[in-house]
């Protein structure tokens, strides 16, 4: 079994960008950028470190062992070659010009570093830092006075710069000229997954490797390699996570049971006008104070209605295990209002995105869809 | 390993005559360059990837040079060496980015008076000058308009518009073009052919498109290219590794337009999905294939149309399908969709979502035709009219698409079977049988449920649907639903199944009470009433 399965075992799937790179590195053609692009949670931070370790690895690549000294150094951050840059918490009087960490309190310092060396350890895991929201343009000029530097071992360093599109306009424009031409033996590795945000004059600079959504089974098998875990809940679980491994972690940390059986009795009370259970539903909402787990709520409230247009349709659903509710709710909802609460719940969801109050959000949400589906009573 | 330069950079023209697509601009320096007629400051503007910073490098080399030839650097005398090599002490080229500050600017207006040490120019490079502060624009503008006459500027950007017109006005400026995809084809074809790559001038054709007018981003496609398959490159391999999506998808897309297929347009998303198409480049796709067969239905040619012979064919074949008025429609529908997935948390159930919508679009009819129906349905009503009872006939079913016609309600029928089902024994006892289908089949029930009994006609039951959806599941279950008549009322009976929108058409007592539209005050919210009521509020819409 030494077939193209076999190469970098730590990436789940995306075997034509495997292929990509590492015919690359075996014909010697590394550009010094890549922009690694495509969804949320599908390995792009996974490949770049693994690209990073088959250059580094004693044994030479295009496979890297893992364990040799200069492997475990990348997994735990620890190489001087191979370097993670983020978005940050701003420092008390940073000033431009400061290295990135050098104004951090000693509490944001280490949530940097330990976040840091989570993330190299599982690229899969989303990095969240307290009060980071932007890369900043001290992280960038410190690429740019560290690319062109000499390398530790000889090899060429590695910048893996996560979620490029927190770079704010600044620190974009900063990075262009070092994106260019890199005046040390270095490669940058941009990675998004909104390729959109990116300055066209960045995106152009780079080579771009697309990366696919993860198929079911990968996910699946993913999930059963790492922990044991009952293979029909992993089967669910792979497919809601629609293409995104880092999806599927979370999910496997959470009840999907009960998540998705308190959507299905909100949908139930809006559409039936029950006020009194509709405010109790509210206040329960509101009061998780998160925004991003009302997010993710509103997701699952949108993924029901999705689910109910497709199998009218003779679709596929995703809501594997809820077939037969799918089907008495579609039998009592003309479909054309289907349509119509899809785009108000986007638009809810998109609201809360944008910071709306959430209170009033649900209100707008609840009280749309029972004016649309006078049928379902 | 780490010899390898891409080729945006190995490639870099180290002559003006290299510099792809620009001639309205090398000329006019060359010529400059010759004459002695040099301005001190330059400004080059463009889109990216076009030939800004080399031009602005070129003409730095050409006016130091030791030995022009014919307004061209040589590249051999050590002065052109070291501009190339980026050691110069007479050239510096400025990242206007990173060294954006007034601090930068004040520094480089001291160092402007030192007289240059080995070429006739002290040059300033200053690239992305549109993100300098406005500080140091103003820093700039004194020295910007009398600089010592050792002194030249060449600024770069492409975003011309953050530039103050006080620095514009300083400057002799050039406009970069987008550079055409014959020039690019034939700049890649010479590449490949230096670097022994064996491409067809239709897979150089595809990068050239994709790289949109800029000289880099096709290089940097190129590369990728190079580095996925190989020195031998085939056009059916660019198609896979650039996963371009086959022009093949979208004419099975209109095919699900034509025939109403639902299913089958979810299914092509799902394959899209799949195969990991870049979804905007799939509804561009989508867009341009509406496109041309407007274009090919409008113009009756297809020589507008970009596009291999093979598919201008079918254009020309498939252009009668959809009218004018229809194709607009889609494009407007899928321009909605292209903008919305931008933002959406979920840009597959939107594109799902507008396929369902895009092929359930009622197709427009000409005003022409429709007249035509009009009358003829006039005629044939009032031809009838006389020997039917009129209130079938008064609450004519309308369909926005005018494709149904009204149901023919045979009369000859009932006297077959010898018993007729009685108007009334049918209305009364309509809820017996509604429970006999549910415990049969549970969701046709439900569907039932929401329609209303519109009419009866010898032994034919009528049903009022307020959708598509209900018509079609009752009309796909007919066989059944007419069996069960038989055994409930006794007699041989028939459904059938008709669309009637708006509430109240027929005068029947139907149990359910569908509304057809959602109309807003037919029912109020009980919260929106609670406030009304309690808090005297109004609504705002």
């Amino acid at each position: 079994m030494t077939g193209p399965l076999e190469t970098w075992p730590r990436v789940i799937g995306q075997q034509r960008v495997k292929r990509t790179l590492i015919g690359a590195l075996r014909s010697a053609r590394l550009p010094h950028a890549f922009l690694f692009y495509g969804p949320e949670g599908v390995g792009k931070d996974a490949m770049a470190f693994e690209l990073a370790r088959a250059i580094h690895c004693v044994q030479g690549g295009p496979d890297a062992c893992g364990s040799c000294d200069p492997c475990t150094r990348i997994s735990t951050m620890q190489h001087p070659d191979v370097q993670l840059i983020t978005a940050l918490p701003l420092g008390k009087g940073e000033e431009k010009g400061d290295p990135p960490l050098a104004k951090l309190s000693t509490e944001d310092l280490a949530a940097v570093r330990e976040e840091h060396r989570r993330k190299a350890e599982n690229p899969y895991a989303r990095v969240s830092i307290p009060r980071a929201n932007t890369i900043k343009i001290n992280s960038i000029r410190e690429v740019r006075r560290e690319s062109s530097l000499t390398s530790f071992d000889g090899k060429k360093r590695v910048f893996i710069v996560s979620r490029a599109d927190e770079m704010g306009e600044e620190a974009s424009n900063a990075l262009l000229k070092t994106l260019e031409e890199p005046s040390g033996d270095c490669m940058i590795v941009l990675t998004t997954s909104n390729r959109d945000a990116l300055l066209p004059t960045i995106v152009s600079r780079c080579q771009q490797v697309r990366f696919d959504p993860l198929t079911e089974e990968e996910i699946q098998s993913a999930i059963l390699g790492r922990t044991p875990t009952d293979p029909v809940h992993a089967a669910l679980v792979a497919r809601l996570a629609n293409g995104s491994f880092s999806r599927a972690l979370e999910l496997l940390d959470s009840d999907i049971f009960e998540e998705r059986a308190f959507v299905v009795d909100f949908i139930r009370n809006a559409l039936s006008g029950n006020a009194a259970r509709i405010m109790a539903d509210i206040d329960t909402i509101t009061s998780w104070k998160d925004r991003d787990r009302v997010t993710k709520f509103l997701l699952f409230v949108l993924l029901w209605f999705r689910d109910a247009l497709v199998i009218s349709r003779g679709g596929k659903v995703i809501n594997l295990d809820q077939q037969d509710d799918l089907q008495r709710f579609v039998a009592r909802n003309p479909d054309t209002d289907l349509l119509r609460a899809l785009r108000v719940t986007e638009r809810a969801i998109s609201l809360v995105g944008r910071n709306a109050y959430i209170k009033l959000v649900l209100l707008y949400l609840v009280t749309t869809l029972h004016g649309l589906m006078p049928a379902s009573r | 390993m780490s010899d390898y330069v891409v080729t945006a950079r190995k490639w870099r023209p180290m002559v003006f005559e290299d510099v792809v697509g620009q001639g309205h601009v090398t000329q006019t320096l060359r010529n400059a360059i010759a004459t002695g007629r040099l301005a001190h400051a330059y400004l080059f503007s463009g889109p990216r990837g076009v030939g800004k910073t080399t031009t602005a490098r070129l003409l730095a080399k050409a006016v130091n040079c030791r030995h022009p030839r014919e307004a061209n650097p040589d590249n051999e005398c050590d002065i052109c060496r070291e501009i190339t090599d980026g050691t110069s002490f007479d050239v510096l080229e400025i990242d206007g980015a990173s060294n954006r500050g007034i601090d930068e600017i004040r520094n480089l207006r001291e160092s402007v008076r030192y007289t240059p040490a080995k070429g006739r120019f002290k040059i300033y490079i200053i690239d992305e000058v549109h993100m300098l502060t406005r500080e140091s624009f103003n820093a700039l503008l004194k020295t910007l308009e009398e600089p010592p006459s050792h002194v030249m500027f060449i600024f770069a950007t492409t975003e011309i518009h953050k530039v103050p017109q006080t620095i514009l006005s300083r400057c002799q400026r050039f406009d970069f073009r987008r550079i055409a995809i014959q020039e690019i084809i034939a700049n890649l074809a010479g590449i490949a052919g230096e670097e022994k790559i064996a491409i067809d001038e239709e897979s150089l054709m595809l990068i050239a498109r994709k790289g949109d007018g800029s000289l880099r981003d096709a290089q940097s496609m190129f590369d990728q290219v190079v580095s996925l398959i190989g020195r031998a490159i085939t056009h059916r391999q660019i198609l896979d590794a650039l996963n371009i999506v086959d022009q093949e998808v979208y004419f099975r897309v209109t095919d699900y337009i034509d025939t109403g297929n639902a299913r089958g347009g979810l299914e092509l998303v799902d394959e899209i999905f799949r195969q990991g198409h870049d979804v905007k480049d799939f509804l561009a796709g989508l867009q341009e294939h509406f496109r041309n067969l407007l274009v090919s239905r409008t113009t009756g040619s297809t020589e507008l149309i970009e596009a291999s012979d093979v598919y201008r064919k079918r254009y020309a074949q498939e252009a009668g399908r959809f009218t004018p008025a229809d194709l607009l429609r889609f494009q407007r529908l899928i321009a909605g969709t292209e903008s919305a997935i931008r933002w959406s948390a979920q840009p597959r159930f939107r594109v799902e979502a507008d396929m369902v919508q895009l092929i359930g679009l009622p197709r427009a009819q000409e005003i022409g035709t429709l007249l035509d129906s009009v009358e003829a349905l006039k005629k044939n009503f009032l031809g009838k009219a006389a020997g039917e009872e009129s209130a079938a006939g008064s609450a004519s079913p309308v369909q926005s698409a005018g494709r149904t016609v009204m149901p023919n309600l045979p009369h000859a029928a009932a006297g077959s079977a010898g018993k007729v089902l009685s108007d009334a024994e049918v209305r009364s006892r309509w809820g017996e049988y509604l429970a006999e289908v549910r415990r049969q089949r549970i969701s046709l029930g439900s569907v039932l449920e929401s329609t209303r009994l519109y009419a009866i006609r010898g032994n034919i039951i009528c049903l009022g649907c307020s959708n598509d959806f209900e018509r079609s599941a009752i009309l796909r279950n007919r066989e059944f639903l007419s069996n069960l008549v038989g055994r409930v009322f006794n007699v041989p009976g028939r459904i059938e199944a008709e669309l009637v929108p708006g509430e109240e058409t027929a005068g029947s007592d139907g149990d359910a009470s569908t509304g057809g539209q959602s109309g807003p005050e037919s029912e109020e919210h009980p919260i929106i009433a609670a406030m009304k009521r309690e808090l005297g509020a109004e609504p705002l819409e």
